[in-house]
């Protein structure tokens, strides 16, 4: 159990470190991150199954190309996957048309084609615009992410906050881990309810110290001379190579709405 | 000697209530040693956040070469580095390479210079085979060395070092002695808060007594020394003492 616990959460704090990487880019961060934007609300919106399952195509393909780590990609798309998976499940109850009524011993309940139907574009839609925006922000990384916000004029407190955001997340679920693991340690009894309040009470705990992590984090990113206005000397060219881009997505973006 | 950092009657209070210094005063003359020995829960690191610039005290003052640290139009804060006490505290990239390169990007430098630097400093902490790991599963010991490193990258006049020996073997202590006499010798400035007294008195130029939030008494290591009883108020023990209990060991081993 304990083995099972740690390495979900270690994978998903892996998984959510695939924003900290860095690179050096040869485009405008800026067309990047407007790229990134365009592309996720296509994917968003997008209602076709067909559609999504090019994404999540499009999107290993521009891994591979762009040099993503994709087992932190497919690790990513895993927990939207499974995520997703459970907030969309109810949707299966829900609608008419054909379908089929499970007998439940206690309950019988109708599963709906439709529902099903609802359910798994939902969650192939998610995944879709999740992976393809997770693609580019990975090949921009957290200081081009910073760099492309402050170019297109987002206030530097929202910035600091995304960046706090992107590097305290991964950071606390491997505390969160080790926190529980603590408790764990001190457990003198077998019994499951027992178990399951105590090892819950752990969410109050990381609720109420996040804002002393996150204080910690910014002194630590202060302390090593991390200052927005440093990042401002980045000089933004825009070249044929962001125009190209640019265009491209806007050319299928087109052609997919109107197939 | 010029001080290079003034604290003048500094007091600092978490949310109004818990007062963590009290009218604290304190010079560090330009390439000493000085240090702030107090016992836990004295105000030591709030004291050392005060003088890197990244708490503002709720009084007085503090100068960097003259000039308020707080309003200065000088970039004070790159001629800074401090080493927090729990090294988790300040990483925060993938890799050991990153962390040290940090400090070094946002200060613009270019990418052959960064990786100059880095290899340079790795080389001389001895932890050139870790560029590749990730910082979080390293040793307690492993990691302390990559935060030192990766604040010496930046090459700062002064270095603050907060409890720099809390926990660590015999191999890690020597190093860190190490690096505090090499930034001595380029007359750099250090200022180290610890609870050690042994490695306090060792590498100290000025010591400081801190108890309670406030200065029980300073200067230099022969003054502290004189006087016994100072440093058994701030609950230190004198090294008299210190010797006298290995003494006993030793007897008990002889015989």
């Amino acid at each position: 159990m304990r083995m099972l616990t740690e390495k979900f959460l270690e994978n998903v704090a892996d998984a959510l470190d695939i924003f900290n990487e860095e690179r050096e880019i040869s485009l405008d961060p800026r067309v990047i991150f407007l790229t990134t934007i365009f592309l996720t609300i296509f994917f968003s919106f997008n209602k076709r199954i067909w559609v999504s399952i090019l994404g999540i195509l499009l999107s290993l393909l521009l891994g591979i190309i762009l040099n993503v780590k994709l087992v932190r990609l497919l690790k990513l798309a895993g927990l939207l996957a499974l995520f997703t998976t459970i907030i969309t499940l109810p949707a299966i109850f829900i609608g008419s048309g054909d379908g089929l009524y499970l007998n439940l011993v206690i309950v019988d309940v109708w599963v709906s084609l439709e529902g099903i139907f609802s359910a798994f574009s939902l969650v192939l839609r998610t995944l879709a615009a999740g992976m393809v925006s997770a693609v580019f922000l990975s090949y921009l990384g957290w200081r081009n992410i910073i760099i492309a916000l402050r170019g297109l004029h987002v206030p530097a407190k929202l910035v600091l906050m995304v960046v706090l955001f992107m590097k305290l997340l991964p950071i606390q679920i491997r505390l969160f881990a080790r926190r529980l693991f603590a408790r764990e340690s001190r457990l003198l009894t077998k019994s499951l309810r027992n178990l399951w309040f105590f090892l819950a009470s752990i969410l109050g705990d990381m609720i109420i110290f996040s804002e002393y992590f996150a204080l910690r984090l910014a002194l630590g990113l202060r302390s090593r001379n991390f200052d927005l206005s440093v990042e401002l000397d980045y000089k933004y060219r825009m070249g044929p190579k962001d125009l190209l881009l640019l265009v491209t997505c806007v050319v299928f973006v087109s052609i997919f709405s109107v197939i | 000697m010029e001080p290079i950092i003034e604290v003048q009657n500094v007091s600092y209070s978490y949310g109004g209530e818990i007062v963590a210094l009290e009218n604290v005063s304190i010079k560090v003359p330009k390439g000493s040693v000085t240090v702030i020995l107090g016992p836990n829960g004295s105000g030591k690191t709030t004291l050392l956040l005060i003088c890197a610039g990244l708490l503002r005290p709720q009084k007085g003052k503090v100068l960097f070469e003259g000039e308020d640290i707080f309003t200065s139009s000088r970039n004070v804060r790159s001629e800074i580095g401090i080493v927090f006490q729990d090294p988790d505290d300040q990483l925060f990239n993938l890799t050991v390479y990153e962390e040290i390169s940090f400090g070094l990007k946002q200060l613009g430098f270019s990418r052959e210079a960064i990786r100059k630097r880095v290899e340079e400093i790795a080389r001389k902490l001895a932890i050139m085979h870790l560029l590749n790991r990730n910082p979080f599963k390293l040793s307690y010991g492993e990691k302390k060395l990559v935060v030192l490193a990766s604040i010496l990258a930046t090459n700062p006049e002064v270095l603050i070092l907060d409890e720099p020996t809390a926990n660590l073997s015999n191999y890690y202590r020597e190093k860190i002695t190490e690096i505090i006499r090499e930034y001595k010798k380029v007359e750099k400035t250090t200022i180290i808060a610890t609870h050690d007294e042994i490695f306090g008195l060792e590498n100290a130029d000025h010591l400081y007594l801190l108890n309670s939030g406030r200065i029980v008494a300073g200067g230099s290591v022969v003054d502290i020394l004189r006087e016994p009883d100072i440093l058994e108020e701030v609950g230190m023990s004198h090294p008299k003492k210190i010797l006298e209990k290995l003494r006993r060991i030793l007897n008990i081993v002889d015989t």
